[in-house]
């Protein structure tokens, strides 16, 4: 009886151990293949980063559904950070106490480079789909996989955009367009930032006002005074949400709005922008990854536009009052569903180096977002390119390029405009 | 020359709110004795109450706004006598840790009540402004200046003129002579904390229709409010009201001449300037700062 007990509690004891055996290796039948999510579910980048959420939560369904990935159904373990500080703690403890060997995210940069920092030295990989900060894939890191063009791209699209486009409608030459930029501080604004200044300095155009402020800023008069003085013809800028309601309030408030309003990025680009300000958003644009495209975008792909139909239908079940789309949730979607169906099945094993070097060489023409996936050595997705849109009648509609556009850019110079 | 009246202009405009939001953090550490790190958070909570009630019926946080100051002076008097009251004479360590986890627990039951989405009240007024001139002032922030001006003058009335106030007075100058002359400290110390937190909640609601609300706005407030409340004297409630206006107006000329990148850099300069030549603050009492 003893003997019997004995070896009954060897068993229980070296059970966990012997299950944990196959845990290192990668092709485990009925294990789990561990993904994790990292985004700002509290804080003041929630709203957007709870829609990312629900998206990633959409694209593991999705795979599951499809019987997961090389026989593995996908184990999702979500984690919040606000900060990028909590970024990289969750970052830590989803690899190192979860087991996650891929992990998606970040919407903000500083989040991305705090998260990437961590999987770099834990061996991991970031599917990067919503930080742009040209830090991310400019500082050699292996892990990371970024789907979105980058920022410094972004703020000279935004400038082509308007030397081509724009600056025709307001009677000038091309060279002759007076910019102003105002972005927010962090490594996401100033790369946007960068791009912009240095295309405008190539193209010739003169950059009148040039100003940084800090998300946590209170009172932005000194910014309309100071862009009211130098009366710019359009102005470029880079803000999260709440800080371009705030900017645009003060520019309404101060009579300082410019002909023409050039939003590059999460703030300008997301629903509660346009929310808050109301039909004053008419005729603003917005730089950012492209949105709620046509169907017919994605002809060529029968695969993908049923993807994106069932996507677009599921995240509507989540968000009934989002028939708009979100931008965040879309690339957040397809950064996670690209990888899962595109790549990882191809990949030679679930393991780190197979799963970059399938990242690294598969070529796809198209993905959910419009555009194809072509990462470089450096982890940058080079088939991305940002889109130009603009708010008509409270949506977001794509005016460039022709190929995705799905309507014709209005309302230049901005009816509201003062100056 | 116009350009300098307008940030001047525009730095009180914010100035009078800080001071508005500062005030009762010096109230309560004059008199109760108490650092407040919860204090931010009943601005948040005043904010809210100004979202619900524009959500749930449309009104404007100024017509909702004796609801809101009555649901603040209850949610004050509820804290001071199911929390604070137990802790009054303990250490200065222990109630510090009692209003963090305070103020912790007041951000996480708001993420869990209403989300981390930003809420925002659009008024008309939001947008509205006075035409003074060559002056261009913001109308939220003119009535969120003249309703602090009117708090603080209130206050000041209060304060001296009326026997709660003296006795205020009294305990923030000797507490132990007070009750000597038969002062009850528990109902001036509650009777301060309630009006702390009455004065931020207007605080709040006067700053609904500019800033958006979320679970975690009342932190930024707070930093600010422990700054304009250290410069001003600590425990001076007319140091407060001129410590908001003086972080308002630097806040507001380095945002103009250095760029709005520098704003906070500034003000926490003027902070540590003021600290190195006169550390008891604006208007505190040489020594003051060692008193407690």
């Amino acid at each position: 009886m003893r003997k019997i007990v004995f070896v009954l509690l060897a068993l229980l004891l070296a059970a966990p151990a012997l299950s944990a055996c196959g845990g290192s290796g990668d092709s485990g039948a009925d294990e789990t293949f561990k993904v994790g999510a990292i985004y700002p579910m509290s804080g003041s980048n929630a709203f957007q980063g709870q829609q990312c959420m629900a998206a990633v939560r959409i694209a593991v369904d999705f795979i599951n559904g499809k019987g997961g990935v090389q026989g593995r159904r996908l184990e999702l373990f979500e984690a919040d950070a606000p900060d990028p500080n909590a970024a990289a703690t969750e970052a830590g403890r989803l690899i190192d106490q979860k087991g996650v060997s891929v992990i998606f995210g970040s919407l903000a940069s500083g989040n991305a480079i705090a998260i990437a920092g961590v999987c770099e030295k834990s061996g991991a990989l970031l599917v990067e789909s919503g930080g742009i900060a040209d830090a991310l894939t400019d500082q050699g890191f292996r892990c990371v996989l970024r789907i979105l063009d980058k920022g410094g791209l972004r703020g000279a699209a935004g400038v082509d955009y308007l030397a081509d486009a724009v600056a025709g409608r307001l009677g000038k030459a091309g060279d002759k367009l007076r910019l102003a930029i105002i972005h927010e501080d962090s490594s996401y604004g100033e790369s946007v930032a960068a791009g912009a200044r240095s295309r405008a300095e190539e193209l010739g155009l003169p950059v009148v006002y040039d100003a940084s402020y800090s998300t946590s800023v209170r009172d932005m008069s000194a910014l309309a005074l100071g862009l009211r003085e130098a009366a710019p013809d359009a102005l470029i800028t880079v803000n999260y949400v709440d800080d371009a309601v705030l900017l645009f309030d003060t520019l309404r408030q101060y009579g300082a709005v410019p002909k023409v309003i050039m939003g590059c990025g999460a703030g300008t680009t997301s629903p509660k922008f346009a929310e808050d300000i109301g039909v004053d958003s008419d005729g603003i644009f917005c730089t950012d990854m492209p949105t709620n495209l046509s169907l017919d975008v994605f002809a060529s792909d029968e695969g993908i536009q049923a993807t994106v139909t069932a996507f677009r239908e599921a995240f509507l079940d989540v968000y009934p009052d989002m028939a708009g789309g979100s931008i965040a949730a879309e690339a957040a979607f397809a950064g996670a569903y690209t990888f899962l169906d595109g790549i990882a099945p191809s990949a030679a094993s679930l393991g780190f180096e197979d799963l970059r070097e399938a990242a690294l060489s598969i070529k796809l023409p198209l993905t959910t977002l419009g555009f194809g996936w072509d990462i470089g050595e450096d982890g940058q997705n080079y088939a991305a390119a940002a889109n130009i849109n603009q708010w008509q009648g409270g949506k977001v509609i794509t005016v460039h390029p022709s190929k995705m556009k799905n309507g014709e850019a209005v309302n230049v110079p901005l009816p509201i405009a003062d100056i | 020359m116009e350009q300098i009246a307008q940030v001047l202009v525009s730095g009180l405009l914010s100035g009078g709110v800080y001071a508005l939001a500062s005030v009762g953090l010096a109230l309560i550490f004059g008199v109760v004795g108490l650092v407040n790190f919860a204090h931010g958070e009943y601005l948040m909570l005043a904010m809210y109450i100004a979202w619900l009630a524009y959500d749930l019926t449309g009104a404007s946080p100024y017509a909702s706004m004796p609801l809101n100051l009555a649901l603040m002076a209850v949610a004050g008097y509820l804290t001071f006598r199911i929390i604070m009251a137990r802790v009054i004479n303990a250490d200065h360590s222990i109630q510090m840790l009692i209003t963090l986890a305070l103020s912790m627990a007041l951000q996480n039951l708001a993420l869990m009540l209403w989300k981390a989405d930003y809420r925002t009240v659009r008024i008309e007024m939001t947008n509205q402004v006075i035409d003074a001139g060559f002056l261009v002032i913001s109308a939220p922030r003119a009535i969120a200046f003249a309703v602090a001006a009117l708090a603080s003058l209130l206050l000041y009335l209060f304060l001296q003129r009326t026997w709660a106030g003296t006795a205020m007075r009294a305990v923030a100058q000797d507490g132990r002579a007070a009750v000597l002359m038969g002062i009850s400290l528990r109902r001036v110390y509650g009777q301060a904390f309630v009006i702390g937190t009455v004065l931020v909640g207007l605080a709040g609601l006067l700053l609904s229709p500019i800033y958006p609300v979320f679970p975690l706005v009342g932190a930024g407030f707070s930093t600010l409010a422990f700054i304009v409340v250290v410069l001003g004297g600590l425990s001076s409630v007319p140091g407060a009201i001129a410590g908001g206006l003086l972080v308002g107006v630097v806040e507001s000329l380095a945002g103009y001449f250095a760029g709005p990148a520098y704003q906070q850099a500034a003000y926490f300069l003027l902070f540590i300037v003021v600290l190195i030549f006169r550390p008891e603050g604006i208007a505190g009492g040489r020594g003051g700062e060692r008193r407690r």
